[in-house]
Formats: C-alpha cells, structure tokens, sequence
C-alpha cells in the first residue's frame, strides 16, 4: 500500500485540494499514523508528473488559495489495478515478542515469568481497547481500527500460549 | 450379505442404551411369543376338563379364551414399539456417521429395523423354547400327562414367531420414520406435530347404530352392525387417545400456575404420541376392568355365590388386566427413559439454575397424571356405558359393584402411570449429575 | 469486600486432576474472566464456585459462609437465589416459548403466571429479544438463545452471574453484543460476573483475569 494509492482513492469521490485529502486521510483511518502535510504535497506532485492527476482549479475558503486536484483516467486504471491485487500475508516471524522468550530461556533458563506478564500486559492493553470500544458515539471507522488492534493482540496472547506449550522442546534445543 | 454383516458389527459397538433396548426387545418379543403360544395352546385342547380351570374348562368358551389371550398382544406391542424408539437418539447420531460414509437413507433405515429385528427374534426364540419347555415339565412332571399329546401345534406355533417377529420389523421401520438422517447429524423428529382431529371421526361413526338404536330407529342388520358399531368405537376411541392426552396436556399447560405442570404439561404436548399410544392400551384394560364389573355384577345378582368356573374366570380376567397394566406401565418407563436421556442436559441445567431435585421429580410425576386421568376415566365410563341394563338386576345395590370396580380400575390406571415415574427416579438422578453439563 | 472464594480446592474425575489445589478470591461487583487452554480445569472451578459441584479438598466461601460443605437441598436453595448460571448453548427447554423459559425460575419459586411473564417479558426487552418472546428455542439463532438464556440467568436479579463460554458459539460480533448486554444488565443489577472462557477478546471484557493452567491458578492478573 502507498500514499499514492490512498490520495487516487479518496480523490475517486470528487476533486480536493491537498489539505483536504489530509484531512479525510486522518479521519478515515484512525488507526493508522496521521500523514504529514509535505507528504501529501509530495505525494500530489509525483501523482500529477505520471499523469495520474490533473490540476482542475483553485479553491478559496476563508484561508490562503488552495490547488484543487482531480483524477484522470490513467488515475482511475491505476486506483482500480490496485484494488485487484491483495496483500502480501506476510508472516512477522521473530518479532519482539520471540525475541524475548529465547533471550529469557537462554538467560534466565525459564520464561513462564516473561510469558505471563506478557500476557497481562497485552490483556490490559485490550481492556482499554475494548473500554474505548464500548464509549458512547464511537464512529464505525474507529470502531473498525480498534477491532483490527484487537485480534492483532488476541493473536499475540494466543501464539504466547502456544509457546508456553512448546517451551520444552525449544528448552531442549537451546540447552541440549 | 454386507447389510447383515454391517448390522452385526454395528451391534458389537452399541452403548449401555442401545444394549439395553436390544434386552428389553427380546423381552417383549418373548412375552408376546408365550401369550400367542398360550392362546395356540387354548386352541389344540379337546373336551370337557375340569371346572375349576375356567374358560379353559369348556370347548365353548376356548375361543374367547384364546382371542383374550391374543389381546395381550396389545400392551406388549406398545411395549416393544417404545423399546424401540429408546435410545433412538444415539442409534441416530451413529447411524448419520454411517450415511457420511455414503450409506443411502432407505439402507440407513433398513439398518435400524435390521437390529430391532434381530433382537425380536433372539426374544421369539428364547421365549418358544421356554414355553415348550415349561409346559412339558408341567404335563410330565406335575399332571402325570403323556408330554407327546398336543401343546402347541407346530404350524400354529411357527405362524405365532412369525408374526412376532414380523410386527418387530414393521415397529423397527416406523420408528426409523421420525429420524432423518443426513451426513451431517439427525434432525430430530420431523413429524412431532399433534395428532390429527380426524381420528375421532372412527368412534364417531361406531356410535350411530347404538345411538340409533337407543333413538328407536331400525337398525338393519342386527347384531352384526351393532358389533361392528362397538368394535369401530374401541379401536377408534384408542386411536383417539394421544388426542385426548394431548388436549389434557395443551389445557393443563394453559391454566398451569407452577413451573412443574407448565414443565409437564408442554412436554407432553410436544410429543403426545408415545402416551397416547401406551394410555390407549391402559384405557382398554380399564374399559375391560370395569366392563367385567358388571358381568360380575349380574351373576352375583343372579345366583348369589361364585361357582369354581366363574371364580376362575374372573380370576383370571383380573390378572390378564394386571399383566396387560403392568406391561404398559413397563413401556412408559421405557418412554420416561427415553425422554430423560433426551433432555438429560437441560433438566441438568435446570438443576444447576437451583431447581431442586424434588421438584424435578414432580414434573415427571405430574406428566403421568396428566396423561392418565383423562383417558383412565374416560375408559372407565365407557366400560360402565357399555351395559346400561340396570333395570335387569334383582338387587339394585349390585350396581355399586361396577361402579367401585370402575373408580378403582381408573385409579389404578393413574397409579400405574404414576408409579412408572417413581421408578424412573434414579435414572433422573443420573441424568441431572453436573457431568452431564459437559455434554452437548 | 471478597464475596466468593475457593481455598485450595482439589477435584479429580476418575484418574483426571481436574483442580490441583486452586485458590481464587473474587470481590463483590467485579466482572473476572478466568481463562485456561481446554482441559485446564476452568469450568471445573466454575463448577466448584457455584455450588453445582463440591471440591474433594479445600473450601468454598460465599459471602462469609461455607458452600461446599452444605448439604445439596442448601446448595440448589442458595443457586436458586444468590446465583444466575449460563452455559454455552443456551440449554432452554425446547418445549416451552422464550418467555416461559426466562419466566421459569419465577414459577419455581411461587410466582404467579402472569406476573413472572410480565417480568420475563422486561428481561427479554433488556437482553433485545423482544421480538422472540413466543418463539421456541428451536426456531432462534444462536445469539438468540444465548440472550434468552442470559434473560433466564438474570431474572431472579442474582448476586453472581456465572457464565461458562456464553460465547462460545457465536461468531465474534454476535458475541460481542450478547456480552455486551450481559455485562451491562449485571452492572445495572450490582452482580458480580464470573466469566469462564478461552477467548482473550471475551477475557478482555472483564475487569481481571485469573488463569486457570493444568488445574492451578498460574497466575491471579490484575
């Protein structure tokens, strides 16, 4: 996924000017980073030097005058190519998490302790999401996001049971 | 042939239910094998014995003797056709494994009569050889009676197993009737709906050349259409009774005002059927109970006293009702087993929810008496209906006689159903135990 | 204030150690979930802690008194009028409408007809299954079911709602919202609620977790 792919999609709806697309960029996916303004400039220059938008106007609305953007044909091939092609599922094997449980056992010889407060924290961590989840006049895209953090950190706790279940076999392969 | 063999292998794997049910089968079968041997054996005696045997005694009463001997067949076809059902739902579950592994319906079906069948036959046998046995002994050993002359003729015994065995099969096909068995699990029961109204046509109609009769119109015909009318009322008044069970249960679930009758009365409502199917044979005992009342009414009326062959006749009447009361209290318990097997985890549940074991004792016992009052009475007034001739008693407190005979017989009806669920007691214990929250 | 606890209690089925010496305490008005891999022991406590089983070894308290050692007549008394319980599947009686279900532990305690279906009926408001109020458990769906059951569990407005997997055959959104009405009825009611489950995203609904491993606490997390 790139920035380029996001602004051609939210541009499909009607020309915008740039701080607009910002705007809505944040709006809609709450759980991803906010996007800085130079990107989203930097990101339209390149889009327009390919072809894959057009300057249509200017817009003014109490502030400074903005360059209003629209999407060309070759824009609209390009969003729509994308939306065809999936994610790589990529697998994030050794993480953080892995990481420590081989430290632990190799420095520690047990990582039972680590384990559990792993999953404390990660638990917790889903109670304040969960909380958030359950306040008043959440919107659907919040809603969304927090869903996604939720079964990302349920995988965690699972795959964190599942090493405590194999923690013999990888004790035995690190301390033979 | 594979389905045998299937069926063969298939018995070996039973649980304790379904080794249970093959038992109770083989019970009822030989049961019904010594009543039709006893009924043959009435048939092949030859002149006048001695009194004190009753019905027995004279060539002219034998028939009789033997068509009553025949009607026992009825609380024991009740019997078997509730064993029958028994444990169904295991059979199901693992009779659906076998149509993943691509058995088709009809030989899933076939499968199920196939083991009814068997243990029917295993039953038959055993029952004939007992039989012959026993009544050798009883000719040699205590009669001094040459063991060669007639017991039961050959041919008519054979055609009794037979029929026995063939009445297994076809209750062994209907029972597989409720169960739709696709690969993936059973659904239960596709056909628990309510009886059907139109049944009650049957009595209806046996009721018009009575009723005419007592309107002062011609009947043509007479005594057969009479007959003919009685005997259509019977039957269609017995297949009328899981209707009457079912129209106590639907009132009695409407006005319950505890958790228990409501519990007892729409369990009933649901599945009307296997009550009515029991009470309707309890009713005719009832009916035959108290009808005799009045017989008796009018020889004691007549000759003051009893000679040895009435004496013996009632006798044996009275304990013929007995049996017949006891074989279908037999199959209602099979059916409270049956329903507590079925509803094993939520009586568990309820339980565990804080309903207290007494209370769910009463709801079983409150199944049995709103399913046996109506009928029980119903039959006893039919029995007293049956001969309104008062006017033919010398002594008219002789009435009393069948009308205590009557209450009596209805109250053991309603005993008998009531009593079937103190026995199934410890079987609700051990259906309501918290190891059966786990199950599902 | 600790409104139920089990003191190092012990159960076995057959040669299973189901519990190995387990020692929970829960305060009043907290929702716990106690959570374990299958074949931990979870439900076994869950058990052990509503009366409906009693440990071989250790102590159950409910509220300053005794529970295990009672005797079973005091034990149903006390689930029938302290404790809502919730199982997996619902478990209603099929022959009787949704609203006869939730009503039936009114009538078991003497309530008349009509005023245990009217009180049925606001339960199954509440829980949002209105709608199936004449319906029979076999025309519901799952979620269905689950909120009549829990309309059943809560209608005697118990002290302790215990739930053993209520979600466990839901999808996760179904699940959600069934849970979601659970907690909410027993926050407005004061119960306490003792979740039993597998899912970290139901155990995440609870104010603590405690975890259940090879029939011990491993670990009592706040």
């Amino acid at each position: 996924m790139s920035i380029g792919h996001v602004l051609l999609g939210l541009l499909t709806e009607r020309p915008k000017h740039g701080y607009e697309l910002k705007r809505e960029h944040d709006d809609r996916f709450p759980g991803v980073k906010p996007i800085a303004y130079g990107q989203v400039y930097a990101t339209l220059q390149r889009l327009e030097r390919d072809g894959k938008v057009a300057v249509s106007g200017t817009a003014k609305e109490g502030g400074p005058e903005r360059v209003v953007y629209e999407i060309t044909s070759v824009g609209t091939d390009e969003v729509r190519r994308w939306l065809a092609e999936i994610e790589p599922p990529a697998p994030y094997v050794s993480s953080a998490l892995s990481t420590r449980v081989v430290l632990a056992l190799i420095v520690g010889g047990t990582a039972d302790g680590y384990l559990l407060r792993q999953r404390a924290a990660h638990l917790e961590r889903m109670r304040e999401l969960t909380a958030r989840k359950n306040t008043a006049g959440i919107s659907a895209g919040e809603l969304l996001a927090t869903d996604y953090a939720l079964h990302h950190l349920d995988a965690d706790l699972r795959w964190l049971e599942t090493a405590r279940q194999r923690i013999g076999e990888l004790t035995k392969e690190i301390r033979p | 042939m594979t389905l045998l063999r299937v069926a063969g292998m298939l018995g070996r794997g039973g649980s304790r239910a379904e080794r249970a049910r093959a038992r109770l089968v083989a019970v009822g079968a030989a049961l019904a094998t010594w009543f039709l041997f006893g009924a043959a054996n009435v048939l092949a005696l030859h002149g006048q014995l001695d009194d004190r045997l009753g019905p027995i005694a004279n060539r002219g009463t034998r028939p009789g003797t033997a068509f009553a001997f025949g009607l026992m067949i009825l609380p024991i076809a009740a019997f078997l056709h509730q064993t029958g059902r028994l444990a169904s739902a295991d059979r199901e579950r693992r009779l659906a494994a076998l149509r993943l592994t691509g058995a088709t319906p009809a030989q899933v079906r076939l499968l199920g009569a196939l083991e009814t069948t068997r243990s029917a036959a295993l039953g038959t046998v055993c029952g004939a050889i007992a039989y012959v046995l026993l009544e050798w002994s009883i000719r040699g050993l205590l009669l001094h009676l040459p063991t060669t002359a007639a017991g039961v003729p050959p041919a008519l015994g054979l055609a009794a197993m037979a029929l026995v065995i063939a009445v297994a099969a076809v209750s062994g096909l209907l029972a597989g009737r409720h169960v739709v068995t696709s690969p993936l699990g059973v659904t239960r029961r596709a056909t628990r709906r309510r009886p059907g109204r139109r049944v009650l046509l049957v009595p209806v109609l046996g009721c018009v050349p009575m009723v005419a009769r007592f309107a002062g119109l011609p009947v043509p015909y007479r005594p057969y259409s009479l007959l003919l009318g009685a005997g259509l009322f019977a039957v269609g008044m017995m297949l009328s009774t899981s209707l009457l069970v079912w129209a106590s249960a639907r009132v009695a679930g409407r006005r319950a005002r505890s958790a228990e009758t409501l519990l007892a009365a729409r369990a009933l409502e649901t599945d009307a059927r296997p009550w009515g199917r029991t009470m309707s044979v309890l009713g005719l005992a009832v009916a035959i109970g108290s009808g005799t009342g009045w017989i008796e009414a009018g020889i004691m009326d007549d000759r003051h006293t009893l000679d040895p062959f009435w004496l013996t006749s009632f006798t044996l009447v009275d304990l013929a009702l007995l049996v017949a009361m006891a074989v279908t209290a037999a199959a209602l318990l099979v059916h409270q087993a049956e329903y507590l097997m079925e509803h094993g985890p939520v009586l568990a549940t309820l339980r565990a929810t804080g309903v207290a074991d007494g209370e769910l004792r009463r709801v079983l016992l409150r199944q049995g008496i709103i399913a046996a009052v109506l009928p029980c009475s119903v039959a006893a007034l039919i029995g007293l209906l049956g001969l309104t001739d008062t006017g033919g008693l010398h002594n008219e407190t002789w009435a009393w006689w069948p009308v205590t005979n009557a209450v009596l017989m209805a109250a053991l009806g309603v005993l008998a159903a009531t009593l079937t669920t103190k026995a199934s007691q410890r079987r609700l214990q051990r259906a309501v135990s918290p190891g059966r929250l786990r199950t599902e | 204030m600790t409104l139920l606890e089990a003191r190092r209690i012990e159960k076995t089925f057959g040669r299973t150690h189901a519990l190995r010496g387990v020692s929970v305490a829960i305060e009043s008005g907290e929702v716990v979930a106690i959570t374990g891999p299958s074949g931990s022991g979870k439900s076994t406590l869950l058990h052990c802690l509503s009366g409906i089983m009693c440990p071989e070894a250790g102590e159950v308290h409910y509220d300053g008194r005794r529970i295990d050692t009672l005797d079973e007549a005091a034990r149903t008394r006390l689930r029938r009028d302290a404790f809502g319980i919730v199982f997996q599947f619902g478990r209603l009686v099929p022959e009787l409408t949704a609203v006869e279900n939730v009503a039936l532990p009114l009538l078991f305690n003497g309530d008349g007809r009509e005023k245990s279906a009217t009180v049925a009926r606001d339960w199954l408001e509440r829980m949002d299954a209105l709608d199936v109020a004449d319906a029979r458990p076999g025309e519901l769906s799952g979620g269905q079911l689950q909120r009549v059951a829990m309309a059943r569990a809560l209608v005697t407005g118990p002290k302790v709602v215990f739930a053993d997997e209520p979600t466990g055959a839901l999808d996760s959104l179904a699940g959600e919202k069934v849970l979601g009405l659970l907690l909410e009825a027993a926050r407005v009611n004061g119960s306490t609620v003792v979740l039993v489950t597998h899912d970290n995203q139901v155990a995440a609904h609870a104010d603590r977790e405690i975890v259940v491993r090879d029939g011990a606490a491993a670990g009592v997390v706040a």
